[in-house]
Formats: C-alpha cells, structure tokens, sequence
C-alpha cells in the first residue's frame, strides 16, 4: 500500500500538495495545472530562475500511484524549516526583494505570481530560496497582480514597522498568520510615514481604500490594468522596501562580546574547548541557543556543520546575519528566538507551522554563557533546562556560570537571589537526570566551566 | 437569483485563484498603478526628448 502524508500547510492552492513519503517531501501536481506547468517549464523561466538559486530544484519522479496526478515531483530538501517571524529585518528584506525580483523575471516570460505568500520563501546555503513551484500561471494582459495585498501584508507591513517604529514588531506575524493587516500598520506607524511615497500609497492609502470598500459590492473582476501600471507596481514595492533600513539602536545584548569578563586567553581556550568537542561529536546540525551574533556558531559553520544561530535579540540576529551574507557563509541561519516562550505550532488546526520542537531534535545544541539567563532572570529550575535540552538534541556542549561569575552579580543587582539551588554541584545532579556528563573543563582564569554532555 | 450567484462565484473564482485579492487592495492598486505608470510614461518621454535634442547638439557641433 502506498503510505504518503500530505503536508498540514498545504491545502489552500489547489494546483497540488507536499507530501511525505519515505521521509522524502514530494509535490504532487494537478491536472488543473499542467498548462502553467509546462509554460514555466518549457519556456526557460525555470531555467533562469533555478540557475540563479532564486527558485527550488525539482526533479521529475514516478515513485507511487497517487490519484489523478499529472505529475510528481521531488524539490531538493531545506535543512531547517524558518519563518518570517523568526527572521531578522534584514533577512525578510532579502525575501521580499527575492519575491518581487522572481516577478519582474517571470514577467519577460508571460508568466506572473499568483501568491506572494513569505512561507514560500526558505532559507538554503545562505540566501533566501522561493520554494513554491506551483506559484506561477501566466500573465494575462490588463490583469491586476493578484498577490498585491497579501505582499503588502506578509512584507510590506513588517518591514515598514521594523524600519520605521521598533525591530520588535516583527512577532506580529506570528498573531497574524496571513501577514499583518494594514489597517494595524497604518495605525502604528508614525505619522512621518505620510510623507514616504511608498509607505503613503502601498499602507496608508491602502489601509483607507480597504476600509472604504469593505461593505461595498464591487465588481473587481471587470478591472483591468495596464502592463505598465503593472510593472509600475512591482517597481514601486521594490524601490520602497529597498530604500528600508535597519532601525538599530543598542540593544540588551547586542555589545556582549565587548562587555565580557572574559580574557584574551579565556576566550581562546573557550573557542579552542568547543572546536575539540566538535571534532570529537561530528555533528550535521547545531542549534546554538542564545548564540548573540554568532562568534561560537562561527566554529561550526566554518567546518561545514549546518548552523542555526538563535537569538531573543533582533540586533544581534540582524548583525549575525549581515556578517554571514558579507563573508558568503552559506552555513549559518541566524534566527530570532524567545527561549522562555519558543515558536509553537500555529496556524489551522494549530498545525500549520511546526514549532521549535518539532523542527528537531539536532545533533548538538551550544548553551554558551545562557544557563543564568534561563535560571535566574527567567526562574526555570535547572532539572527543566536539562529536560528540554534532552528533548532537543543528542549532545549539548554547555557552559555553567557561578553567582560569583559578575554577569551572574549583575542579574542579582535589582532582584532577591531566592535561588539556594543554582551552583556547580546541583547543576550536575540535575542534568545528570537528563544526561551523561562525558567531560568538563574549567575555563582560564574564570570561574565559568564548559561541559560536553550527551542524552540518556 | 441562485443562477446569476453561481455563475458569479465562478468568474472571480476563475479570474482571481485561490486568493482574495480584496476589493479595497485592487482599487489602490489600480489607482497607485495609474499613478506610477504615468511617471514612468513621463520617464521615458523625457528620455526621449533629452536624447533628440541631445542629438541635435551633437549634429549641430559636428557641422561647426
């Protein structure tokens, strides 16, 4: 019997569906859509865009019988799975333009998005990657660009309010899972954002013309557009999300590594303790957990391990990820993450978008100079630290960090130490309930020890 | 009254996909795709003219 599990994302377009089948993601391709098919195919705008590493590779295959199905196909796999909620500004930039870059190039072969959805954008290599094969259908003269409000949603409205308000509004997305409406963004925005063109007319304007359309009957599909009002669209949601920049500022963690009390020598000998134990452990994927902007998951990428470089903040995860597209490190995919509250599945069915758990377990997970983070300012008792970590990964190279350590002391500075249990020997007999402790070093002049540990 | 519903969800459904473009999305768009597409006439019309009477300099100095 032929056994395939249909992807829980993909149900709403009907041209197709993913499915699993021998831990292997396939696409499944309708009837309906074998004349589209065949013009992407056939008319070299596959070609263009695969070579350029702007579209997912396919193959064609014929591996099982599945009911009215013109064709099956296999694209070549993504490592991790991210969403926009999770990506820094400047990685959603770079799937926006991705997005609107894909159009402009379909258009020169008459073919057009019929989706601007950013889950159909992943990270591969290094660089965002447009994952929907079955996106494309061909352009007919005077209509309008279908996926004009859900971009404006999915891109447009976060990029605006990252740029233009606070970089922590992002996690908007994750509320509002078909992007954020923009009579919301218009609303948040500063009245500044008026004086943009582009904001102006693609949010502002946008958000007054839904709200006075929206109980009137009107006939949309007797409108038509010019090509070059078209065109003129797709230009102008590129030149304003281009012009965007990054709205820094210094953040809680973002100047860590300048404000250490680590030594030149310490900080060597850490670097030198973790690149032994990778050596050692061989891992294919790393999760670094509170990775900053990336220095330790450096060590890794730089061997070839695939990389994820979690953070909670968005300023370390923005200058992680300009660092690794500046030195084309294709390795490290630095992603914002809240521990204290890790993504979850969403979505329809609470089943749409995996949550972190979900995504793993990997090899090994990084827990550098964070453990007081998550016992102390976050209050989670040390056996459930090692309980999630166990859940989370095979092995796990963490560093414990004393009350005498002074980023300990700093934490204790506005807050009572109710916490009797935080040292060195309860650390390891409750991780011990979760692990086995394979090796422990101290750190050079420095109270803090690294341990290499591996699930029971 | 059900006939002309029926044969009216068909058309959007077979114009628009599997996506609501939303009513109040496709007058802007209309409007702002009217609006940057005259700009880009204007563009391409001022180009033209730049480059006649550039041209004509051009002739005009190469008699001289």
């Amino acid at each position: 019997m032929n056994k395939y599990k249909i992807e829980s994302s993909s149900f709403r377009d009907k041209s197709g569906f993913l499915f699993y089948y021998k831990n292997e993601i396939y696409r499944k391709i309708e009837f309906s859509y074998k004349n589209q098919y065949e013009h992407l195919m056939n008319s070299k705008l596959y070609k263009e865009l695969t070579e350029n590493d702007l579209l997912i590779d396919h193959e064609e295959v014929n591996i099982l019988e599945i009911e009215n199905s013109y064709k099956i196909i296999k694209p070549k796999k993504i490592p991790f799975i991210s969403y926009p909620y999770e990506w820094s500004f400047s990685e959603l930039k770079d799937a926006a333009l991705l997005t609107l870059e894909i159009q402009k190039i379909a258009m020169k072969y008459d073919m057009t998005l019929k989706d601007a959805s950013a889950y159909n954008v992943q990270f591969l290599n290094g660089k965002p990657i447009f994952i929907d094969t079955l996106s494309f259908e061909k352009y007919e003269n005077g209509q309008i660009w279908k996926p004009y409000k859900q971009f404006c949603q999915h891109y447009l409205a976060p990029l605006a309010l990252m740029s233009k308000k606070d970089s922590r509004l992002n996690l908007l997305s994750k509320i509002f899972i078909d992007g954020i409406p923009i009579d919301l963004t218009a609303m948040l925005l500063p009245k500044t954002t008026l004086g943009n063109f582009g904001l102006m007319a693609h949010i502002h304007a946008h958000a007054k013309s839904q709200g006075h359309y929206e109980d009137k009957d009107v006939k949309i599909k007797e409108r038509t557009l010019s090509k070059r009002s078209f065109e003129g669209i797709i230009q102008s949601l590129y030149s304003s999300i281009n012009k965007m920049t990054w709205k820094g500022g210094k953040t809680e963690w973002g100047d860590y590594y300048s404000d250490t009390n680590y030594t030149e020598k310490s900080f060597e000998e850490k670097k030198n303790i973790i690149s032994s134990a990778l050596d050692q452990i061989k891992p294919k994927i790393i999760w670094d957990l509170g990775a900053n902007t990336g220095m330790f998951s450096r060590l890794a990428s730089s061997r070839g391990i695939n990389t994820i470089s979690f953070d909670i903040d968005p300023l370390a995860v923005e200058k992680n990820y300009q660092m690794a597209t500046k030195n084309n490190d294709q390795n490290i995919l630095p992603l914002i993450l809240d521990l204290s509250n890790p993504s979850s599945s969403i979505g329809w069915n609470n089943d749409e978008r995996m949550s972190l758990v979900q995504r793993g377990p990997a090899d090994l997970i990084f827990a550098l100079a964070l453990i007081h983070h998550l016992a102390i300012s976050n209050n989670v008792p040390l056996y459930k630290i090692a309980e999630f970590f166990s859940k989370i990964s095979k092995f796990l190279i963490i560093e414990f960090v004393p009350k005498s350590d002074s980023q300990v002391k700093r934490l204790f500075l506005s807050r009572d130490d109710i916490f009797d249990d935080y040292d060195e020997k309860n650390f390891e007999i409750e991780f011990s309930k979760f692990f086995k402790i394979i090796n422990s070093k101290k750190i050079l002049d420095s109270e803090r020890i690294i341990y290499m540990m591996e699930s029971k | 009254m059900i006939i002309p519903l029926l044969f009216y969800q068909f058309s959007v459904q077979e114009a628009f996909a599997y996506i609501d473009p939303g009513s109040g999305s496709v007058i802007i768009q209309m409007i702002i795709g009217g609006l940057v597409g005259t700009g880009i006439a204007i563009k391409i019309f001022w180009f033209k003219i730049k480059t006649a009477v550039l041209q004509s300099f051009k002739k005009n100095k190469n008699n001289e």
